[in-house]
This record gives C-alpha cells, sequence and structure tokens, in this order.
C-alpha cells in the first residue's frame, strides 16, 4: 500500500491543480480577503462587543467560508473527478495500471479536492487571529476542525461514489443530489426533547454551531436533568446520553467507510457490471442504518403506533435505496446465463432480489417492532400482533415495487430503470390522487382498499380498523404477493429470451460497444 | 502470451429492437511470444471489444482470456502489469507536463522510484519528444499525443502492447515512424497485438493476421498464409452510367463469381 504522498493519483491532483502561479495568487487572494474580513468585522462590532469581543464573530466567519469550500467545494470536484475522466477517455488508463482499487480511491478522496484543502490552509491564520482574539478553548477549536474534516470526508466519499455512478448526460442532476444531501446533512431535528431523533445534524456544517459555542447566550440554554445543556450538544443513544461531536465523528466515519467499501469494489470494475454492494454488504448497511434510527429515536415523544409509522417509513427509503442496489440489469444477467453453460438457472437468479428483499425487509422489520417493545411507554396500550402485521405489509410493498423494477431494467430500451422509476411514480401520484374523492382515506369502511395500492392506511391499523374489513386487508395482503408473483413469472421470461441462443441481425447496426 | 478461449461478448441491439448483437463468437485465439499480431477488420467487427476484454477493461459475457497464463477475469491487476495499452480514442491530462504525465504512469506502474526519472528520460528520449519534455501536453500535436501515448504504455517496459488503432489520425511520415517504433519494440523482445481497419498499415509490419468481421474470425495464420488466401476472393464493385440492364442476374451466372449483391444501380461481388 502506498503512502499517500507518494501516491501517483494524489501527485498528479497536486500538480495539476497547485501549479506555483496558481499557488500564490490563491494565497493573496485569501490574504486579501482575511484582512478585509478581519478588519471590517472589528471595527463594525466594537460597539456591539460582547464579553468575547469580535473575535468569535471572526472565527465563525472564517469557519463558514472553509467549510463552502471545502464541503461543498471539495464535494463538488470529487463530483467531477471521475465523470470527467470518463468523458475525456482517460479513466480506462487508470484501471489498467499496478494501483490497488484502494490506492487510487485514495488518490482520489485526497487528490480531487485538493484545491480545496488548499485555500482551507490559506484561510487558518484568520480563523486562528479570530479564534485567539475570542479566546476560544482549544478543545472548542480542535472539536470544530475535527467535525470539518471528518464530515467533508465522509461528503468527499459519496462525492466520489456517485462520480464513479455517473452516466453521461447527468453530470449536473449529480451535482444537485450532493448539495442536496450535504443540506439534509446540515440540519438536525429540532432542539430540545419534541425531536423525533435525539440526534444532532451530522454533517461538516455543525462545525459552524461548534464554533458558536464560545459566544452563547445563556438565555438559549435548555435545562435536562438538572444541568444546563447546549441544544443539539448532548444525543442520546439506547438510553445513554453521549456528547453530540463524539458521536458525529464516528457516525461520518462509518459511513465515510461504507462508502469506501463501495469505491474499492467498483472502481476498477467494467461499469456494465457495476455492484455496489454485495448482498450481505447491502444487507448490513441496511441494518447498520436501523440500528442507528431505533438507537436514537425518541420513544417518549410518540405512541408505539406513530414511532413504528415513522421507523417504517424511514426503512422505506432505506430498502428502496438497498433494492435499487441490487438491480441487475440485461448484461449482468446475460453473463450470469452464459456462466451457466446450458445448466439450469439457479432460483434465486430467477427470482432475483425478491428472496434478499423479503429477508431484509422482514429482519428491519421486527428490529422496528423488537425497538418499539422495548422502548415504548409500558402505561400505553400496544398490541404486538398488529406490529408485526404491519411490518409484513411493509416488507410486501417493498419487495413489490422492488420486483416491478427489476423487472423494468431487464426490459429492452436506453433507460430501463428510469422509466421502471418514472411509472411508479406515476402510479402513487395518480393512486394518491384518486383515493381523496373517493373517500378511501377519511372513510373507515373504504380505507381498507387503499391497501391494495398504497402503505399508508396499514400505518394506522390496529384492532379496530382491523374489525371492520378484516377480510379486506387480508385481500390486500394477499394481493401484494400476488403481484410480486406476476413480476416474478415476467421476468423469468426477459431470462428465457437471454438464454435462448444469440442471433446477430441480418445487418449488424454501427456497434456501440466503443 | 494471449489466449481467447470461447471469448463471446453480446449486446442488446442498440436502437432497442428484437436481437442481440454479438460483438465477439466464441473467439479462439493465441498469440505466441514474439509476434507482432494484427487484428483487422472492417468498423463494427469487434476488433476493439476483443482488445478490451484483454485489457481487463470489459467482461466477456461468456469464456476466458489469459495474458501470461494469468487469467485476467481473475487476477486483472497481475495481467495487467505483464501489458502496455493504447486506446483508439482517448486522451491525455492536457494540465500537466509531458514528463510528469508519463512519471505518473511510471508510478502508477510501480516502477522503483530510484529509476523512474531515467526511465522517464529515456522513454521520451525514445518517442522523439525530448524537445517537449517541459511543455505542457495540451500543447502538444495530435502525432506527439499519440507518441506520448505510447511512451505511457511502455514507460513499465511491459511484454506485450495492446495498441488499438495506432496510426489514426497521423500523417504518412509519422505513419512510417510509428511502424518503425513498432518493429524497434518486436526487435527487443515485446509482443505487439495491434488492430486496424486498413490491412495496408498491418502489412509491412504483422508476423501474424487475423482478419475479423461482426465478431467472428474468418482467417488466422502467418501473414504470408493469410494474405494468399485473402488474394484468392476479390471484392468488386460496379455502378451503371445508366439504369435498365439487370446486372445482379448477369453477374450471378459468371464463372468465378461466388457472391453478388445488387440493386438497379449497383452490384458487389466476391
Amino acid at each position: 500500500m502506498t503512502a499517500l504522498w507518494s501516491n501517483p493519483e494524489f501527485i498528479r491532483n497536486l500538480r495539476s491543480q497547485l501549479r506555483p502561479g496558481k499557488v500564490i495568487a490563491t494565497a493573496c487572494i485569501c490574504a486579501a480577503i482575511s484582512v478585509a474580513t478581519g478588519f471590517g468585522i472589528s471595527h463594525q462590532s466594537r460597539a456591539a462587543a460582547g464579553p468575547y469581543g469580535w473575535g468569535p464573530e471572526v472565527f465563525q466567519v472564517a469557519v463558514w467560508l472553509q467549510l463552502l469550500m471545502l464541503a461543498a467545494g471539495g464535494g463538488i470536484a470529487c463530483v467531477n473527478s471521475i465523470h470527467r475522466e470518463k468523458e475525456q477517455n482517460t479513466f480506462d488508463y487508470q484501471r489498467v495500471t499496478r494501483m490497488t482499487p484502494l490506492e487510487l480511491t485514495l488518490g482520489k478522496l485526497f487528490g480531487a479536492p485538493v484545491f480545496s484543502y488548499f485555500v482551507c490552509l490559506c484561510l487558518m491564520p484568520l480563523a486562528i487571529f479570530g479564534a485567539v482574539m475570542g479566546g476560544l478553548k482549544s478543545s472548542n477549536l480542535l472539536a470544530v476542525y475535527a467535525v470539518m474534516l471528518v464530515g467533508s470526508l465522509m461528503i468527499h466519499m459519496l462525492a466520489l461514489l456517485i462520480s464513479l455512478l455517473t452516466v453521461k448526460g447527468s453530470h449536473t442532476a449529480a451535482i444537485l443530489l450532493l448539495l442536496a444531501f450535504l443540506w439534509g446533512t446540515s440540519g438536525g431535528t429540532g432542539p430540545g426533547p419534541s425531536r423525533t431523533f435525539q440526534l444532532g445534524p451530522c454533517g461538516p456544517f455543525y462545525a459552524a454551531q461548534v464554533a458558536v459555542w464560545q459566544t452563547w447566550d445563556r438565555s438559549i440554554l435548555t435545562t435536562s436533568g438538572g444541568t444546563l445543556e447546549i441544544p443539539g450538544s448532548v444525543d442520546v443513544f439506547f438510553g445513554q446520553k453521549i456528547l453530540h461531536v463524539p458521536v458525529l465523528l464516528a457516525i461520518d466515519l462509518m459511513f465515510a467507510g461504507w462508502f469506501l467499501l463501495a469505491m474499492v469494489r467498483n472502481i476498477k470494475r467494467d461499469p456494465n457490471y457495476y455492484e455496489i454492494y454485495s448482498p450481505l454488504q447491502g444487507l448490513g448497511l441496511a441494518i447498520f442504518v436501523n440500528l442507528l434510527f431505533v438507537g436514537f429515536f425518541n420513544w417518549g415523544n410518540s405512541t408505539p403506533l406513530e414511532a413504528q409509522s415513522i421507523l417504517l417509513s424511514l426503512n422505506i427509503v432505506v430498502f428502496f435505496c438497498f433494492g435499487l442496489v441490487m438491480l441487475r440489469n440485461r448484461e449482468r444477467v446475460r453473463r450470469i446465463i452464459r456462466s451457466r453453460e446450458g445448466a439450469e438457472i439457479f432460483w434465486l437468479d430467477l427470482t432475483w432480489p425478491a428472496p434478499l428483499l423479503v429477508a431484509g425487509t422482514l429482519a428491519a422489520g421486527l428490529l422496528v417492532v423488537l425497538g418499539v417493545a422495548e422502548g415504548r411507554n409500558p402505561q400505553v396500550e400496544w398490541n404486538p400482533n398488529f406490529a408485526v402485521l404491519r411490518s409484513l405489509f411493509f416488507v410486501a410493498w417493498i419487495v413489490r415495487d422492488i420486483q416491478f423494477l427489476q423487472w423494468m431494467t431487464l426490459r429492452r430500451g436506453k433507460h430501463a430503470l428510469v422509466t421502471g422509476v418514472l411509472f411508479l411514480v406515476i402510479f402513487y401520484v395518480c393512486v394518491s390522487i384518486l383515493m381523496g374523492p373517493l373517500g378511501m382515506y377519511s372513510v373507515p369502511e373504504r380505507v381498507p382498499f387503499s391497501a391494495f395500492f398504497v402503505p399508508s392506511a396499514v400505518y394506522l391499523l390496529d384492532h379496530a380498523a382491523w374489525e371492520i374489513r378484516p377480510a379486506i386487508w387480508s385481500a390486500a395482503f394477499l394481493a401484494q404477493w400476488i403481484f410480486i408473483a406476476a413480476f416474478i413469472w415476467l421476468q423469468q421470461r426477459i431470462i428465457a429470451e437471454l438464454n435462448s441462443p444469440a442471433q446477430a441481425p441480418a445487418s449488424s447496426p454501427a456497434p456501440a460497444y466503443l | 502470451m494471449i489466449l481467447l478461449e470461447n471469448v463471446t461478448k453480446e449486446y442488446d441491439v442498440p436502437t432497442g429492437k428484437a436481437g442481440q448483437l454479438v460483438a465477439a463468437d466464441r473467439l479462439t485465439l493465441e498469440v505466441p511470444d514474439g509476434e507482432v499480431f494484427g487484428l483487422v477488420g472492417p468498423n463494427g467487427a469487434g476488433k476493439t471489444t476483443t482488445l478490451k476484454m484483454i485489457c481487463g477493461l470489459m467482461l466477456p459475457t461468456a469464456g476466458r482470456i489469459t495474458v501470461n497464463k494469468i487469467d485476467v477475469e481473475r487476477q486483472p491487476e497481475q495481467a495487467q502489469q505483464y501489458l502496455g495499452y493504447l486506446a483508439d480514442f482517448f486522451n491525455v491530462y492536457e494540465d500537466l507536463k509531458a514528463w510528469e504525465y508519463v512519471e505518473h504512469f511510471a508510478r502508477a506502474y510501480k516502477l522503483e522510484p530510484s529509476k523512474i526519472s531515467a526511465r522517464v528520460r529515456e522513454v521520451i528520449g525514445l518517442l522523439g519528444l525530448e524537445t517537449k519534455y517541459d511543455a505542457m501536453v495540451g500543447t502538444l500535436s495530435r502525432g506527439m499525443k499519440q507518441r506520448l501515448g505510447i511512451a505511457r504504455a511502455i514507460v513499465h517496459d511491459p511484454p506485450l502492447l495492446v495498441l488499438d488503432e495506432p496510426a489514426s489520425g497521423l500523417d504518412p511520415k509519422a505513419r512510417l515512424e510509428l511502424k518503425d517504433l513498432i518493429r524497434k519494440l518486436n526487435r527487443e523482445g515485446k509482443t505487439v497485438f495491434i488492430t486496424s481497419h486498413v490491412l495496408s498499415d498491418l502489412e509491412e509490419i504483422c508476423t501474424s493476421l487475423a482478419i475479423m468481421e461482426k465478431g467472428k474470425l474468418l482467417r488466422v495464420g502467418k501473414i504470408g498464409d493469410v494474405m494468399r488466401g485473402a488474394g484468392k476472393a476479390k471484392r468488386v464493385r460496379i455502378r451503371l452510367a445508366a439504369p435498365g440492364f439487370a446486372l445482379g442476374g448477369w453477374l450471378a451466372v459468371r464463372p468465378g463469381v461466388s457472391e453478388v449483391k445488387a440493386d438497379s444501380l449497383e452490384a458487389e461481388m466476391r
């Protein structure tokens, strides 16, 4: 394993992005900005100086500039890196070298945003100046930069993965996706005991909040267990209070590790055969995320029914992503068939990914039920049988939709998966609109009929709702499995078509294999 | 050096219609050490696909490929250390200097650090780029970039060179220089696997040749044998000055004509 300073990819980026002229120009610009900022704030704030003076404000401005440059700017640089190399036909040359996938990935991880790191370094004098003048504690300073660096590392790792998986023409969408993720990890779930999750923001922009602590206004402190607390600075994990900064660092490092695993698995692969995670790894990630959900959930804030609804809703997102990751395209299926050399195709390949999804969603659903059972208020009434039934419905819906997408992905067409997702979205939108006038949200006797199409009614399924129309609820549940069987049958027809001997058309068109 | 065993690559027809496109159809081929092996065929024959599969850039749908007895699919990095690759449509890092570009790949191929600098100078000199040593790659001409690409492919002194249409876009002088270079590298013991759609590009330098069309190998063998076999059948295109003559029918009954494709004004016969 090559050290980072000897990593060829890192050195290449260093040389191309930090030419002497560019370095000097950047340093001068940063120096000018720093001087102007420091002077401007010190003179502007003098009249309203608090106990710490204008120093903390200078420090916060410097931190914000560094965050924008490193987290956002560095993230965009990472999104551009592999995508641009593929467009310029230089990526294949990296794939045939002796660099291991890990070396290539780390070289790009630290090399692509190297200019952003340099700009952050150039702004450090301003930040240190503000910290010193504001009397910032060294532990606080360390916390700010630990959050900034680790959080940015996670964002960059994700950006690199997005860059690897992005197809031509979707570059803008990739950048928007990254910025959306950055924005999503920047906000918390709200301060105080009314939060759904007792977990603060987990993105790099939390560093800006840490930078504010020095100047806190005592009126915003909250009382928790008899002690004063800064809102969002303490998390609760399975009932244990933990400072948020170490939790953030641990979570960000773990997610960075998951993204790194995906990168190392795929960076040197034939793009037609990308497999983000192996099935077991994907399941592992889904269970890991569920452990976080269940561990940080604020049980005291919700009834058992609401808690399960929230957690199952989140799991729809998790397992939808998992399902998308597990989908196999025609190339992969074709290769699996050819590798059998005429032998019977394995049942798992014929029904993929249904068995895996059933196992994963069932495990997650039962984990949620267990979490509700352990975390709920014992005074509140709760029926575990209906909790299990709700989880089983959740299993059926996820498998139904993903099996539909698997069938769509195997159909011929340039963007088969995109078409499938579009159809699914249109289906849900149309059904949701139609159900309103038909009273399927509001009339208790009609609510069970909605369970044939969308999961919303089942989230609040309890004994009373069941008793109104037990046959319809049962039929709706059975219908999901019939849909799943139908999509598997359609999928098997396509696999049979792929299994037939290949016939070159009479006049071959210009090939697309360059 | 290279062994292909029943290698197949299939795709969907790009237009979305039914049917599958077979870019490589059960190819079985062996390239011994020390050969300059040419793969010739028209555009769309499957040459680039075959080449990419040899380099491990593309997985075959079925079959097995070994380079220096190493399975390319199972141990791609071990196999790739034995080959240097030049693509037909390629690009270079324009924001690096020429020596930085070659050095990057010298490091990427894990040459001994103490020997990198000397090797980079040697390779740049071999390709006639000494005057452009410190020049930005973006300022080089097409031919110089091509030579730089070859420098990159040979910097780690691989025993096998895989070149995809290396002469495309080069002027006649540059083509001659390229041929001399390939001969020189072959004399040094390198095996060269080279593709082209122009037979004359390969005739002078190859020791063995394969003709490929629509994913199939039509002829394989020593250059002399293949050329003699190919010379037996010629393809001739005839265009009528005016319509009204049943050209296709007239040609079909002529002795020595084995195949006719005709419409009202043109006919192609073999």
